[in-house]
């Protein structure tokens, strides 16, 4: 790792100030929350860093709205919040938990995880599933990104010089949703090869709204839209479940990767997708996949 | 790049270079204790404390570190006074080769200080990032509970002793409570 160009390392203490200096730096100021991405593959060209690791952002405020988590906080609290293991069935914080080990989830911020998403990244697939709204401030104010948008393409895209993601929104959900996730790795502290999230919201076996979101599929996650149209609004039985696994499976991207192969991987999807819906709409007792 | 580091409880003004991470900075400065294994975050041979949590310090770029608390195992305990940690991996037979100790140390000392009686779950998920390829896991896990059972009845506070009810017998010195 060589930053030949580097000639400067500023801490502000306010998000204000971090604006400031970020507007002021333009491309060539980076901003570092948890920089673990950044050990792994440096900006070279990068002339100053701005480490957000003083900046008031690392809380989880649980509030009517939903779940405020600010950027810079660690996803080791996230993994033991009692607030995220409230909400949505404890999905934020058990993936949470099984993002990397427990000396790197003290150093991965969740912000960090959310801008700098790799084929890896967990909290993406969970941020999309659930609709979380993500916090953007810069020197033109404040503004707030639906997840939907937000990963419809690499986000760093979508900052604008001297914009930085200040907090994550995750929206209360009715009482009658249910949220489940599941992966598959070789090992405990392995990237999953897939992961799928489901958020649905059911009366009886009425399926009124869902969300299915495949992710290690290609770097960002992605929703499966005609599985969702196939349960949407209709009561679902073991026939429509294994027909929207089937669409799932088909209609995702999927992109190369040397551990397996692209059917293997659409394998993967459909049983996952097929096993979440058989245990959260149908409401039979199917065991959470296990690793090895 | 000039930054302040409280290491081991001693504050320095070191020169970090642009590229060095904390690891390399350390073992610049003399703190051989910390290990460079894999240099990816994978292996935790480089686990230093940060601000109380470990971390691994192949993954923090050094000039990022400004005004951090590191705890590496030399601020521990020393050879003639060590802690309890450090005692309970010897006499558990949980040092085979070492390289991976200090790590191993350094988040069981974390995990102590949140935690004084974990449980084997909670002792295994903290050593997560920690890896041994001596593979004497067994013997790490037992010398972690060995020296949480010796941290937990040091600290506890000397209260004033109960007055044995009239009519009972006296424990014997040394007699108390289970036998092990």
């Amino acid at each position: 790792m060589r930053l030949s160009e580097l000639k400067k390392v500023s801490y502000p203490e306010t998000v204000a100030e971090a604006v400031r200096i970020l507007a002021e730096g333009d491309t060539r100021a980076l901003p570092l929350s948890g920089g673990v991405s950044f050990v792994f593959a440096p900006l070279k060209s990068v002339e100053e860093l701005v480490s957000l690791s003083r900046l008031p952002l690392s809380y989880i405020k649980e509030e009517k709205g939903g779940l405020r988590i600010g950027a810079i906080t660690p996803v080791a609290d996230l993994a033991v919040s009692r607030a995220a293991e409230k909400y949505g069935d404890g999905v934020l914080a058990r993936t949470a938990r099984r993002i990397g080990s427990t000396l790197n989830r003290n150093l991965i911020t969740v912000g960090g995880n959310l801008v700098q998403p790799f084929i890896w990244s967990d909290l993406p697939t969970v941020a999309l599933v659930l609709d979380a709204v993500v916090v953007i401030q810069g020197p033109g104010g404040k503004r707030t990104v639906k997840a939907e948008r937000f990963f419809a393409r690499m986000p760093k895209q979508l900052l604008k010089a001297g914009e930085l993601v200040t907090e994550v929104i995750f929206p209360s959900l009715p009482k009658n949703s249910r949220t489940a996730c599941e992966q598959f790795g070789l090992t405990e502290v392995d990237f999953a090869y897939l992961k799928t999230a489901i958020r649905l919201s059911r009366t009886g076996k009425k399926c009124l709204d869902l969300a299915i979101v495949i992710g290690g599929a290609t770097i960002l996650p992605q929703r499966a839209p005609g599985a969702e149209a196939a349960l949407k609004g209709k009561t679902a039985n073991q026939v429509l479940v294994n027909e929207a696994s089937e669409i799932a499976a088909e209609e995702i991207r999927v992109q190369r990767d040397i551990r397996c192969s692209e059917d293997y991987k659409r394998d993967l999807a459909r049983a996952q997708v097929r096993g979440i819906l058989e245990r959260i709409l149908l409401d039979q007792k199917v065991p959470e996949w296990k690793l090895f | 790049m000039e930054i302040v580091l409280t290491i081991n409880g001693e504050e320095k003004r070191v020169d970090a270079r642009p590229s060095e991470t904390l690891l390399d900075l350390l073992r610049r400065l003399g703190y051989q204790s910390v290990k460079f294994g894999c240099g990816e975050g994978a292996c935790g041979s480089c686990t230093v404390i940060m601000d109380g949590r470990p971390v691994n310090s192949c993954l923090v770029l050094a000039v990022t570190a400004d005004r951090r608390k590191i705890l590496t195992v030399d601020g521990l305990g020393t050879r003639q006074a060590p802690h309890p940690l450090q005692t309970a991996f010897v006499e558990a037979g949980a040092v085979q080769c070492g390289f991976c100790t200090p790590g191993m140390i350094l988040s069981s000392w974390a995990l102590l200080e949140k935690t004084p009686n974990p449980s084997e779950e909670e002792i295994r998920l903290a050593l997560d990032g920690n890896l041994c390829r001596c593979t004497g896991y067994v013997q790490i896990i037992e010398a972690v509970k060995l020296a949480a059972g010796r941290m937990r009845r040091k600290k506890k506070p000397a209260g004033k002793k109960k007055k044995p009810a009239p009519g009972k017998k006296k424990t014997p010195a040394g007699k108390k409570g289970k036998k092990s």
